[in-house]
């Protein structure tokens, strides 16, 4: 029988770390993607997360459509929310202070979750993992196959929008609009839409990230805050609106909760997790990667 | 501080003088105790409006203010048999501390990093009232709270608590008052306005807005060890996210830069599950419409609905003249 | 650099400030002598406005000395820099516009009294008294630039002009020794020009040293003793008026633009 040392015990939390890492990640690089193109942090960005799963669940569950076409339909119907939020509740504002837009943000996400409690209740619910539980062996530590998956799918999300924003016109539109907004609207570049697209994207992201979790920790309808509040730790601590700061941020917050979790008490995984945004807020608010000057001038 | 200010003050210790006569009629016994959770929503709210509308910063954690003052009290009084003047003193004191230790670097940040730092802040605390354990009974609470006296007069009937707590509110609201048509008004009120400018006249800005800030902390923090003598037993869920939401909510409805408007908007959210009752759960469905459509239509909160109203009149019959 | 002279007020030596890799001031030195009127002009860009924000405090310089009355006052933040004694205007009007005309000019007297928070709130003796103090004397200020009549309106609603007068009177209420007085002309009329200049002069009057910084050239030539000119962050000229309004740097400088009656 082999042993379960130290060793094999910090593998695994360190495994642990980086799948619950990359739903920070991928969150935070939906609060990236908002941010660069408006400035705007969105406090909806968790719910994206929460939809993503649990419509997931309803597809799969309830109307028993296979995985791979409720996947698709999931990121559409979250999509086309977060398209909603910004046709309804963003483009008409003419006044953008920063308190108008937290609170706009944050009544959006009270909604959506005063909504999906209406829709599915208080329960948690869970999906089949993607390709069957048989963990596998890796170092001591027990993998699980979704965690392959969670980190398969962060990485080719990364790949993805990397090509998205360097090589496409539309991708590279908005890194425009995000550099310098009036520049990009007096070349052309329709500034309105590109907003829009943000929130597409940021809205699909998250429910990517609500998918591919779900069959690892199950989903419940007020999981988007403590998300979104990781998930914007680790852009803060990624440098906000610097997309590979952001990644890279998620997983180092997401090991380090696992880490505390494993190592020092479940019980305040969360709260050292946050403790870690506070002190990156205190101390280096421009985060690992990004530069202070940069943070002087954005407007928020 | 103003001839309205002071009727209006006059007016509502009138009103709520008389307000238990309405706990006689049938039906309506329950309000009393509402009415007294107002008066201690009302402490807080009057302070975070200060915060978000003198000096333009947000707090999405206050409910850690108020939790810490109740647990404060509530541990030393109940559980360590300290006298209760002396632990609400020893409860606004911590929350000072960590106002000025969460405060000092948020204040620095901007807008969206604020929000974030406080509620942040408001999480942490409330794990840690879930979770230590030791100290606080954990998750289920505590009771035996004592009752609050002065020289032998025992605060011990639900009336008696009322007039304490509105009396303890009404002070507070009258130092607000003063505050607010001083040199000490005017210099908040400036950062708002300018804060380039406000500097340039030697308002010493980053100290003014932690003043704001720890004042608006020790504001909940009394609220809290008053509610803890009050209902005598405490758990974390009174003080989680939704609540510091609803005190958002209180502000942003009465108008952030009216001190008048965060007691009428205690008031309205602290009766709205009275009148939402048959939604039941769902209340907080309303809560998020209810904010949208405020922050949306009506930024400056209730009381600009008459200026509001007024504006849209004129320019449709601008429109109609032409 | 000799020891300071007490009859200058402002010394600024090898003052430097670059924004990034943008050289906003360069290696400036000069002096300001008490109670005169001194001018900064020089095409737009050229360092004019961040050379107040160096004095003002709202930005740290690079490298440099500002000494102000014989202290160093490089690195203060900008409420300090107000309590040593100066007072701005900005070139973008920065009134507190839901505040009243008057409120704004008391914001002016916030240097000159002292209550805080807790004495304040509850209204301990003395209050009241420094209270009416402020409110005269804000009055007075309001009613030198003659717009006592507006005292009690919204200051956000008044024109131009009269926002302009109310930025000044606020900073004349802190009674500064210095005034920075940061395009006090742009965007008024000749009538309005005129006005202005005319109260530049009268609290001149009163013992107040002003620096301005301008583009309408008659009123700089008009009313002020000496006029410096800055060019893309470095001087060029510095001296009286008719000095530096002849001199072929400067007139190269703005090349095209009219130079006075030149």
């Amino acid at each position: 029988m082999e042993e379960f040392t130290l060793f094999n015990q910090v593998v695994q939390y360190i495994l642990t770390g980086i799948t619950v890492g990359s739903i920070y990640a991928i969150v935070a690089v939906g609060f990236n993607i908002i941010y660069n193109a408006t400035e705007i942090i969105n406090f909806a960005q968790g719910e994206f997360v929460m939809l993503g799963g649990l419509v997931m669940v309803s597809l799969v569950h309830g109307a028993h459509l296979p995985m791979p076409l409720a996947f698709v339909i999931a990121v559409g119907a979250v999509t086309l929310i977060g398209l909603l939020m910004e046709r309804l509740a963003i483009f008409p504002l003419k006044d953008v202070s920063v308190i108008r837009l937290v609170i706009i943000t944050l009544a959006v996400s009270i909604l959506i979750k005063g909504v999906a409690m209406f829709v599915w209740g208080k329960d948690s619910f869970g999906l089949p993992s993607f390709s069957g539980h048989q963990p596998l062996n890796f170092l001591g530590a027990a993998v699980m196959p979704q965690t392959l998956w969670i980190i398969g799918v962060t990485v080719a999300v990364v790949v993805v929008l990397t090509l998205f924003f360097d090589r496409t016109m539309v991708g590279k539109a908005m890194i425009a609009c995000a550099d310098n907004r009036d520049a990009a609207s007096l070349v052309g570049i329709n500034v309105q839409r590109m907003i829009m697209l943000s929130f597409m994207l940021s809205a699909a992201l998250g429910a990517v990230a609500g998918i591919i979790v779900t069959p690892v920790s199950l989903m419940e309808y007020d999981r988007g805050a403590l998300l979104a509040l990781k998930g914007f730790g680790a852009a803060v601590l990624g440098g906000l609106g610097n997309f590979y700061g952001a990644i890279v941020a998620g997983i180092v917050l997401g090991i380090i909760e696992s880490l505390s979790a494993g190592l020092i008490s479940s019980a305040y995984k969360d709260a050292i997790a946050l403790g870690v945004l506070l002190v990156v807020l205190f101390v280096k608010p421009s985060g690992m990667f990004g530069s202070a000057e940069v943070v002087k001038l954005k407007k928020f | 501080m103003g001839r309205r200010n002071r009727i209006g003050l006059v007016l509502l210790a009138l009103f709520l003088l008389l307000f238990p006569l309405i706990g006689k009629v049938p039906g309506f016994s329950h309000y009393l105790a509402i009415m007294t959770v107002v008066g201690l929503t009302a402490m807080i709210s009057m302070g975070l409006s200060l915060l978000m509308g003198y000096a333009g910063q947000i707090s999405l954690g206050h409910a850690a203010f108020y939790g810490l003052g109740a647990y404060a009290s509530g541990i030393l009084t109940a559980k360590y048999g300290l006298n209760p003047w002396p632990a609400l003193a020893a409860g606004a004191l911590l929350s000072a501390a960590m106002a000025v230790v969460i405060g000092s670097p948020s204040l620095k940040l901007r807008g969206h990093y604020l929000a974030m730092a406080t509620l942040a802040f408001g999480e942490i605390v409330f794990i840690i009232f879930s979770s230590w354990y030791q100290l606080t009974s954990g998750p289920d609470g505590f009771g035996g709270i004592p009752r609050l006296s002065i020289f032998g007069f025992s605060f011990d009937t639900p009336l008696k608590n009322y007039y304490l707590i509105w009396g303890v509110a009404l002070l507070m609201l009258v130092f607000l008052l003063n505050l607010i048509h001083s040199r000490v008004g005017r210099a908040l009120r400036s950062i708002h306005g300018s804060e380039a400018a406000a500097m340039a006249m030697g308002v010493n800005t980053a100290w003014y807005k932690i003043q704001v800030f720890i004042i608006s902390a020790v504001m909940a923090s009394i609220a809290g060890s008053l509610y803890a003598h009050y209902v005598r037993f405490i758990s974390p869920s009174v003080f989680d996210l939704n609540f510091s939401i609803k005190l958002l909510m209180m502000v942003v409805i009465g108008g952030t830069t009216n001190v008048w408007g965060a007691i009428l908007g205690a008031a309205l959210i602290t009766f709205l599950p009275e009148w939402l009752i048959f939604l039941q759960d769902f209340d907080i469905l309303a809560y998020g419409l209810i904010l949208l459509l405020i922050a949306m239509f009506l930024p400056k909160g209730l009381f600009s609905l008459p200026a509001v109203a007024r504006e849209q009149v004129r320019r449709r019959s601008a429109r109609g003249a032409r | 650099m000799t020891e300071a002279a007490p009859n200058h007020i402002l010394e600024v030596a090898s003052l430097t400030k670059a924004f990034g890799g943008l050289v906003a001031v360069f290696d400036l030195d000069f002096t300001v002598p008490r109670g005169i009127i001194k001018a900064i002009i020089g095409p737009n860009g050229a360092g004019k406005t961040t050379l107040f924000n160096l004095i003002s405090g709202l930005h740290p310089s690079d490298h440099g000395r500002i000494v102000f009355g014989g202290r160093s006052i490089a690195g203060l933040k900008p409420h300090q820099v107000a309590r040593r004694g100066i007072a701005r205007t900005f070139q973008t009007v920065e009134l507190f516009r839901e505040m009243t005309v008057l409120e704004n000019v008391m914001v002016g007297r916030h240097i000159r009294s002292r209550r805080g928070a807790v004495s304040l709130g509850l209204k301990l003796p003395g209050t009241r008294l420094e209270e009416k103090v402020i409110r005269d004397k804000a009055r007075y200020f309001l009613d030198f630039i003659g717009l006592g009549r507006k005292a009690e309106e919204e200051a956000g609603g008044l024109p131009l002009g009269e926002q302009k007068l109310l930025e000044f009177a606020r900073a004349m209420a802190a009674e500064p020794e210095l005034l920075l007085l940061d395009e006090p002309a742009a965007g008024l009329n000749e009538t309005e020009t005129e006005n202005a200049a005319g109260l530049i002069v009268k609290a001149r009057e009163t013992g107040l040293t002003i620096l301005l910084v301008e583009h309408d050239m008659n009123l700089v030539m008009n009313i002020s003793e000496e006029v410096m000119v800055l060019n893309y962050g470095r001087k060029i000229a510095d001296g009286a008026p008719d000095q530096v309004r002849n001199d072929p740097e400067v007139i190269n400088a703005y090349l095209g633009v009219d130079v006075g009656d030149a």
